[in-house]
Order: structure tokens, then sequence, then C-alpha cells
């Protein structure tokens, strides 16, 4: 058993330390403070933060093993112990922090298998390649991999086995959900389980069978969040694309810039209003005329066209920011066009154009340098970064996933969430009146998320981040847009019937393989809720998304974060 | 058994059940005690539920016609058959968003006349009978001939309405959510995404479960629009390597829509043709399809099929519009109309097959293997057929190879020896029928049986739902 220090926190027992020894090694097993504090650091992405600089609970220990097997171990040798797990990748924002005080950190860092198969365009990857690595990769072989909206530091295994999944070149890289192959998986019991083509010793590329598509049992729209043991290795499909080779990079750091290769085109539009460019967009999504489709809020074009904050308020302030960049713009689409021979290229070309101008939309004028810039951060998925530069937190909502029908209803709400507080005095960071990100997935259907910058370092700015956040939800409660993607963890009960059986399905899921809740985390279903609890939660609707509840429960959240 | 549930339509007459105790190639199976034809959804529910209250065995099936491999013979006694064929509707498609939600019993015999109001038309696999239902096809991963469209096993489906075989309803992927189907479809979803919602996606767990976990009754499907401009090409050589490499980098570039492989055999029997006529035809062919929809539809097929001979050339393929009378799009024309009986009865009265997953990087090794099994072994000189389907948009390829026999020939062990012997070359059954059944997991490390025990016990708890289909699932 772990046991309690003299500062509350619990501490590895000497039994538990010399098995995780003999397991890994001593040079793999940690429970120095100094190297503890880099698994509690509270960057918040993706979350609200509290004041601290650190997260209240920190792991009792950090192992790293190297194998499927040494996973394996030290899952057992937590059981033995009653100790708590939670699996660690790439680290991307405050997600991979525990979130129990009995809970070891398992860091996957040296799993960092990457191999690719170029004929059969996929690779097979450990947790720890990374987005960028294998991106780098598969280039080299005319291939890219989906890079999912965290940006090319996350890891791919965890996005599409663990998390979300989607990302701003979805319209040709689908999502990780639909990406990933076969799959090697730790129970929380510590047994080795694999999917697909995998579990018979024959490759990575098959995803399901022989028989039923169990990999449903443990991924749907999200992953199990860390909630349900540890993947070990996936087969991954890649994307063949018209350039082969190293991305050339212009310029220095932030304002890095791509040259365009030979029979590409990169194309701002911009529509009269939202329901011109959802007519539009019907129209760009028959016979696979884009390569991407891509539409940010104005400011957060100019966050990544300018080369700091401060650049940004100074053109705005004196009306020179890029048209794609003004606040009046709102209504557009950035369309990569990416083919392979003239021919291809020019019907492709002439088709977007025609349909832009058929529904009332033009084209910004931008400079090659802004043009490299925005083909840079879209091929590389960069935008993030550039994007929280403004105010440091960052969270998302809604997650809409439905037809196109519902573009202009998206940004109307997105509006309604957050413009009061993005308007100059607001809580939130200045920004535009919706900040919804959208963009197709292969061809069919929406992705929109609504953007939350909030002032980190500020209660009131947290809260009202809190409050905006909560507030998503009580609005699709009240009157959906479309398939709500972004309900991770609680939520999806208080949803209910909103998203049918799945948090009671997952549940049994969770009870199933993790009877004792090993597996900790705060992205999953609640383990071991009573039916009667499941059964009434949703009734409560109306009282979480009522004001003065919305208003205590976002001062909370501000406080002391989430 | 107590009964039967009230106010669903039954069949409990000798003739009726007694055909569902054997298959075309199945001939141990058991008589159902009674045949059920639930109408709606509801219908279907409550069967399910009083199946579970008086732990009665059920087996789904959808389709009509001669059935083959198996899943819809009971494999236990006093089993009740669900017979959903006449939960046939169409009940919406949208050209807009390309989709269409039907019922689990709309087959393939109809499915374009429905949807040809909405200038929709199926994705299709290789030549489905008429009465084959489109839901169990796609629920079986039976894999459509649609490569660029294919980007995931799960395509087809957008979202679906399960019964689970608990008796719960689950509605999946983007089809949960609040309100009845018709209102949802009145605020303007279309149930386009058939993952989650939330931590888990049923349709993927129920897809090639063989009516062993649960019953769809209704799915949002994907459909292509009808194309203003179609185009079919034959790209052929001598060997197999060039057609299958120029075949792999159309797919990859996703130039053609239509997009498979076949040698001579196979291709003699989807032209109809007769088998006498495959000496003729080009050892290997690869059939592509290219398709303008809407947008300058004959400037698009242009650059496409200049694209496409320039891969030709590059891979050494010829490239022909027909081979014999026939013209490749003579082709495609047939691929879209569907007979009483499968194609590959046609020639002779009975066909053996055999199907599997294998990357599209080995194939040609797999089949090198094959064709030395063949011509050393008891089936040497009999004709066998290849289709090779790329999947995943060309990350892995389905394989399949066909022997058509006279109903009376013996060549059930023959075509065990080259299924075991395809087993040891790598080939992956990732959907255990026929002679598959038991090679499917005898490779397995383990994984996969103890993942479909968990998904029996999580979804269909007493084990009612088709009982003992899989050779790892046993009956209690």
């Amino acid at each position: 058993m772990a046991r309690n220090n003299a500062k509350h926190r619990m501490v590895l027992s000497p039994q538990a330390r010399t098995e995780l020894e003999t397991i890994l090694g001593a040079r793999y097993v940690t429970d120095d403070p100094a190297l503890l504090s880099g698994y509690a650091w509270n960057t918040g992405v993706g979350k609200i933060p509290g004041g601290d600089k650190f997260v209240p609970i920190w792991p009792i220990a950090v192992v790293l093993p190297a194998t499927t097997e040494e996973v394996a171990a030290v899952i057992k040798c937590c059981k033995r112990h009653g100790l708590s797990f939670r699996p660690h990748s790439t680290g991307y924002g405050s997600m991979g922090c525990v979130t129990s005080p009995d809970s070891i950190c398992i860091d996957l860092r040296r799993m960092n298998h990457l191999e690719i198969l170029p004929e059969d365009r996929m690779a097979v990857i450990g947790p720890y390649a990374t987005a960028n690595q294998l991106q780098a990769e598969a280039r080299k072989h005319g291939l890219t991999c989906h890079v999912v909206g965290a940006g090319p530091a996350h890891s791919p295994l965890a996005s599409a086995t663990s998390l979300i999944g989607v990302g701003i070149t979805s319209q040709f890289t689908s999502a990780n959900m639909r990406n990933m192959l076969a799959w090697e998986w730790v129970t929380p019991e510590g047994e080795i389980i694999r999917g697909g083509s995998a579990a018979s010793g024959m490759g990575w590329y098959a995803s399901d069978g022989p028989g039923p598509g169990t990999r449903g049992l443990l991924r749907g729209f999200f992953g199990g969040g860390g909630g349900i043991g540890v993947f070990t290795r996936i087969g991954i499909k890649l994307f063949p694309i018209n350039h082969q080779g190293k991305m050339e990079t212009l310029g220095q750091v932030p304002q890095l810039r791509s040259p365009l290769p030979p029979n590409t085109a990169l194309l701002h539009a911009i529509f009269p209003g939202y329901d011109a460019q959802r007519s539009a967009t019907f129209d760009l999504l028959q016979d696979d005329v884009c390569t991407v489709l891509l539409r940010m809020p104005p400011n957060h074009v100019g966050w990544t066209l300018t080369e700091s904050n401060a650049e940004f308020v100074r053109r705005t302030r004196d009306g020179t920011l890029p048209e794609p960049a003004r606040p009046e713009n709102g209504a557009s689409w950035t369309i990569l066009i990416a083919s392979r021979s003239a021919a291809e290229h020019q019907w492709r070309h002439d088709t977007v154009r025609e349909i832009v101008a058929r529904h009332g939309g033009r084209f910004a004028t931008m400079t090659p340098e802004e043009e490299g810039v925005l083909y840079h951060n879209l091929a590389t998925s960069q935008y993030v970064p550039r994007v929280l530069r403004a105010s440091g937190g960052i969270t998302t909502s809604f997650g809409v996933l439905d037809s196109f029908h519902f573009l202009p209803k998206a940004v109307e709400m997105g509006e309604m969430m957050l413009a009061k507080d993005t308007a100059p005095g607001g809580d939130l960071c200045e920004g535009n009146p919706d900040e919804q990100w959208i963009w197709p997935h292969e061809g069919r259907y929406m992705w929109a998320e609504n953007i939350i910058h909030f002032d980190a370092t500020n209660e009131a700015s947290r809260a009202a981040g809190a409050r905006a956040l909560i507030g998503h939800f009580a609005a699709q409660w009240k009157d959906p847009v479309g398939m709500t993607g972004l309900l991770v963890g609680p939520i999806q009960d208080v949803t209910g019937p909103r998203i049918g059986k799945a948090p009671a399905f997952a549940r049994k899921v969770k009870t199933y393989f993790d009877k004792d809740d090993r597996s900790k985390t705060k992205e999953y279903v609640i383990p071991n809720m009573p039916p009667v609890v499941e059964k009434i939660l949703p009734a409560f609707r109306p009282v979480f998304s009522s004001a003065p509840v919305l208003h205590i429960l976002s001062k909370m959240v501000g406080k002391n974060g989430t | 058994m107590s009964g039967l549930p009230s106010g669903i339509k039954a069949d409990v007459s000798a003739s009726t059940c007694d055909a569902f105790s054997t298959d075309s190639d199945t001939r141990s199976g058991f008589s159902p005690r009674a045949v059920l034809y639930p109408q709606t959804l509801e219908d279907l529910r409550k069967i399910v539920r009083w199946a579970n209250d008086t732990r009665t065995p059920l087996v789904p099936v959808s389709s009509t016609g001669p059935r083959r491999r198996g899943d819809t013979v009971p494999r236990v006694k006093e089993a009740v058959v669900v017979d959903v064929s006449g939960m046939n509707r169409l009940v919406h498609a949208d050209n807009r968003d390309r989709i269409a939600i039907i019922e689990a019993g709309v087959d393939f015999g109809s499915i374009d006349d429905l949807l040809r109001p909405h200038a929709l038309r199926a994705f299709r696999p290789l030549m489905p009978r008429s009465g084959k239902s489109v839901i169990a096809s796609y629920l079986d991963r039976e894999p459509i001939i649609n490569a660029d469209v294919h980007w995931d096993p799960a395509d087809p489906f957008g979202g679906t309405a399960i019964i689970s075989g608990g008796g719960e309803l689950t509605l999946n992927g983007s089809a949960a959510l609040e309100g009845t189907l018709r209102e949802q479809l009145e605020r303007g979803h279309r149930h386009m995404v058939t993952f989650g919602p939330g931590n888990v996606d049923l349709t993927r767990v129920v897809q090639g479960s063989q009516g062993s976990l649960g019953i769809m009754g209704w799915a949002a499907v994907y459909c292509e629009r009808l194309p203003q401009v179609e185009q079919s090409i034959f790209l052929c050589s001598d060997t197999l390597a060039p057609v299958l490499s120029a075949m792999r980098e159309a797919v990859h570039r996703r130039i053609c829509t239509i997009a498979f492989v076949t040698d001579a055999v196979q291709l003699a029997m989807l032209l109809g043709l007769g088998l006498e006529v495959a000496e003729k035809l080009p050892a290997w062919t690869f059939c592509a399809t290219l398709a303008g929809y809407v947008h300058a539809p004959e400037r698009k097929v242009a650059w496409q099929r200049a694209d496409l001979e320039t891969i030709a050339a590059r891979h050494g393929t010829s490239v022909t519009t027909g081979v014999l009378e026939v013209s490749a799009n003579d082709l495609a024309e047939k691929l879209r109309q569907s007979g009483p009986v499968c194609y590959r009865d046609l020639c002779l009265g009975a066909h053996k097959e055999l199907f599997f997953l294998h990357p599209i990087s080995s194939v040609g090794q797999m089949i090198e293997t094959q064709q030395e099994h063949l011509a050393r072994g008891v089936l040497h000189g009999r004709p066998v057929g290849t289709y090779i389907q790329p999947l995943a948009q060309g990350t892995f390829a389905h394989v399949e190879r066909i022997m058509p026999h006279a109903p009376d020939a013996d060549v059930e062990s023959g075509w065990r020896a080259l299924a075991e012997t395809s087993l040891i070359a790598g080939a992956f059954f990732s959907r255990p029928h026929g002679v598959s059944r038991d090679l499917a997991f005898v490779r397995d490390d383990g994984s996969a049986a103890r993942m479909i025990s968990a998904a029996k016990t999580l979804l269909d708890p007493h084990n009612l739902m088709n009982p003992n289909r899989f050779v790892v699932q046993e009956a209690k």
C-alpha cells in the first residue's frame, strides 16, 4: 500500500517500489518531488485551471515502461498494492495528470515505436510517437497523418484510442477514431489484448474481427481518457499528399511559412452571410473538389497572421489587418486545393471559383507571405499554439457533428454563448462574437467547436470561461444543434437520453474490465453509479442550467479549476 | 417456451420452419419453433424482451431468397427466427447530404428504385442478389466496390437503431438525439455520424456479429449521387503485379470510384459469359469507374481518365474500354443490377467461397501461394476465380476466391485445404463464415475470444442472440 507523508501526499511503499524496480529497473521508477512536479503542471489546456501553478493531486510515483509486457506487469503490481494508475503519453495539457491521490503515473515516453508501411499507406506506432514525428516520416513517402486540433506535439495513438481525434484537415484525413487500425491494449487488470489482425499475429492493418468490431466497446466518439487501461500500439492510416519529402520552411518563428507545392492553391473565400456560406458548402462538398475547408473566426486568423499580440492589437486598431482577419468577414472558408496533375488542378480551381461566385462570395486578397503562413499552419496543424497565444487559457465546447444544415445556427449559438464576454470590457479574452472553428469530415458532415479564451491568471475570467463552458451544455440541452461531440466524463450522465444509452453501456464496460476502478480518470463515465442515480440525474438538467446554479458552479470552477 | 409474443405475426408451420434448418452450404442446423414477422422497431423490442423473459433463443434474418453461410440457421433447439424482411421502408432520403434512412428489410433489388426519386443510389457490394438486405450486407462488413468512399469498415453506416440482445433500444452515432425520428429529421438532423456517442460505438460492435449481439431496426446509410457522367475502363495485364500496383495508385489518389481487380475466371462470371471464355480474357483486370456528379462532370472525368492512363502506362498495364464483345460500361451497368440468384451460382449451379483480409502490398504473394496449392492439390484443373477489393481507401484488401462447381461435386476437403494453406500464408479471416468459421480463431492469441465474450456478456447477457454462432462463444 501507499502511505501518507507529512504533507498529506501518499508515498510509495518500500514493497511496491521494490517490485516496480524489479520490473523496470531502478532508473525508470521515481518519486522524487522535483520530477513529480513535471507531472502536476497545471496548464489547463482543454480545461479551466485553478489559480495555482500546480494541480492539487500529484502522482505518488512515475514509472517509465519500455514494453507492453512491462506495462502489464506495472498494472498488476498496482493491483497487488492497491494503487491506481493513469497513463501518460505526450502529456498535452493537464489531461494527463493523475486524478486520485493513490495513483501512479505510467509515462509511456520510452514506447515511441514508429514504422511506416508506405505501400499500404499506414504506420505502426507506440504511444510516444508524436504527430510531428509521424508526419515527418510519412512525408518522405508522399504521405501525411491526421493531426488533431491539439497540434503536432500530440500522440496520434492517444487521440485514436483514448480521446477525441478530430482535426482541421478532416476533410481529407478523416479523424483518428476512424483512422485507427489494429490495436494493442493492456486492460486495467493487466491483461494484454490485441484487436483486429494483430490478435492473429498478422500485422496491424485491420481494425475489426474476427467477428464483431469489439473495439467499439472501448472507443466511441471519445476514448476512455485513461479510464480503461493503457493502449500500447496501433496501426494507423496515412493519407497520400501531392508532395513527397520535407516541407520547405521559410521565415522565423513564429511566422514560419511554406511555399505551396505545384498544383496547389490556398484560397480564402468570404461570403455575404452564413446562409450563403451554407449553400456554397453543400456545393463545395460535391465531387471531392476541395482538399481542406476550414472556417476560423477572423480574430484567430489575425493571431496567426501577426507576429505578436501587440501587432495584432495595433493592426486591429488602425484597421490594417488582412481581409480574412477582419471581424466583418466571419462567414468564410480557407480552402486548400492540392492536385497531382495540371488538368486536375485547373478543374478544381475553376470549380471552386465558380461555386464561390455563384453563392455571392469573393476571395480575399492575401500576400504570398500570408498565404504561406496559413498553408504552413494548415499542413502541420500548428494553429492551436498560435491561438493559445492570445490569453494562455483555452477550452472548447459544442463539438457539433451533423449536417451543414446547422452551420448558421451553430454560429448563432456560438455568439449567444460568448458575445457578451468577448466584447470589449467582458470577462473573456476580447475577440469575435462567436469563436466557432468549423470544418467538414470526409466530404460529408460538419464539425463545429466554439473556442473559449480566458485569462488563466484571473479568477473572474476563469469563472467566465466556466460559465461559457457549462452554458454551452445547457444551450444544447434546450435546443440541440446536431449531435454534441464534446461531452466528456460526467456531463454525459446529466445529458442522459440526449446521447442514448452510451454512458450506461460505457459504465458496464468499465465495470466489466475494471471493477475496482484502478484506471482512474475524470475523462470517462462515473464508475459504479447506482442505476437509480443514473436514471434521475438527467432530471436535474433544468437545475444545472438555471442562472443561479450556473453562476455558483462557474464561481467554484473559476476558483478551484476542473 | 411459453407461447409467442402477442400482436406479432407468426408462422409455426413445418414447411416454413424447416426451411430455416439448412441453407445452401449449411446442413447441420435445427428447425426453429416459429418464424416471427415484426413490422416496426417497437415490434422488435417487444420480441427481444419476450425472448429475455422466456429465455428463447432468437435468430434474426432480414434477407429473402436463397440463404448461405449459416448465419441464419439456428444452432440450438427451440429457437425462434425473427424475419425483419417486412420492415422494408425508405424512411427518409436527402440528396443534399447524400444520405438515406432505411429499414432492415430493404434489399438490393429495391433500394435503387426507392432512392432514384432523390437522385441517389446505394453503395453496393459486388453483384449482390436482389433479396439481400442492404443493412445485413453492411452489418456483415461485406465490402462495397466504391473504394474511394470506403474510409473505414463501418462505412457506409451513419446513425443506427439497434435492439441489443438484452432488449434495450440503443440509438447510435448521431442518431442518439431527443425526440422521435420524425422530429429529429424535421429539426434538420441527418444522422450522418456512425461512431459514438460518448465512449462506445455499438454499431461497430454489432457489425460482424452475425446476429449474435442484437438486431438493427433501421440505419442511416451514405448514398451516392446519381452521376451525370460515368465512364468505366479496364486496365489489363498478363500478370497480377502491374494491375495491382496501378489499382493501388489510383485508389490512393481517389481518382476512380469503383475499383477492384479480377482474374479471367472471375471476370467471366461477372460478365455472365460462361467459364469457357475465361481463357480469351485478360489474365488480370483492374475494373475502374470514373464518375462526375455535379461540377463540370465531363471535365472531371476527362482529367481522371487522362491521369488513369498515365498510371496505367507507368505500371505497364494496357487500357481498354471493353473485352470480347462486352464494354467496361456494360459491366458497370451489370454491377448495379441484382438477380434473384447469386451470380456465382449461375455457371455451374453452386460455388465455394473463401474470403479474407490482407495487406495490398503482399496480396500477390498470397495469390501465388494459393495457386501453387491449387496446382498440386485435388482441385487442380477446376476454375477458381479471384476478386481483390481495396478497402479503407487502399490500406488493405478483401481477397476472395470463388470456385463454381456442380451441386453434387465433392470439393469440401479440397476447399478446406486451400483455406488452411491461406491461413498459414497470412489470410486474416475477419468474417468467420463457412470454411473459415473455425479457422478464423486458430491463430487468435486469445484476444478475440476474450472480447467476443465481453461483448456477449454486455449486450446479450442471457446468450439469446444466435447462440453458438462463433466457435469461441458457445451457448451455456
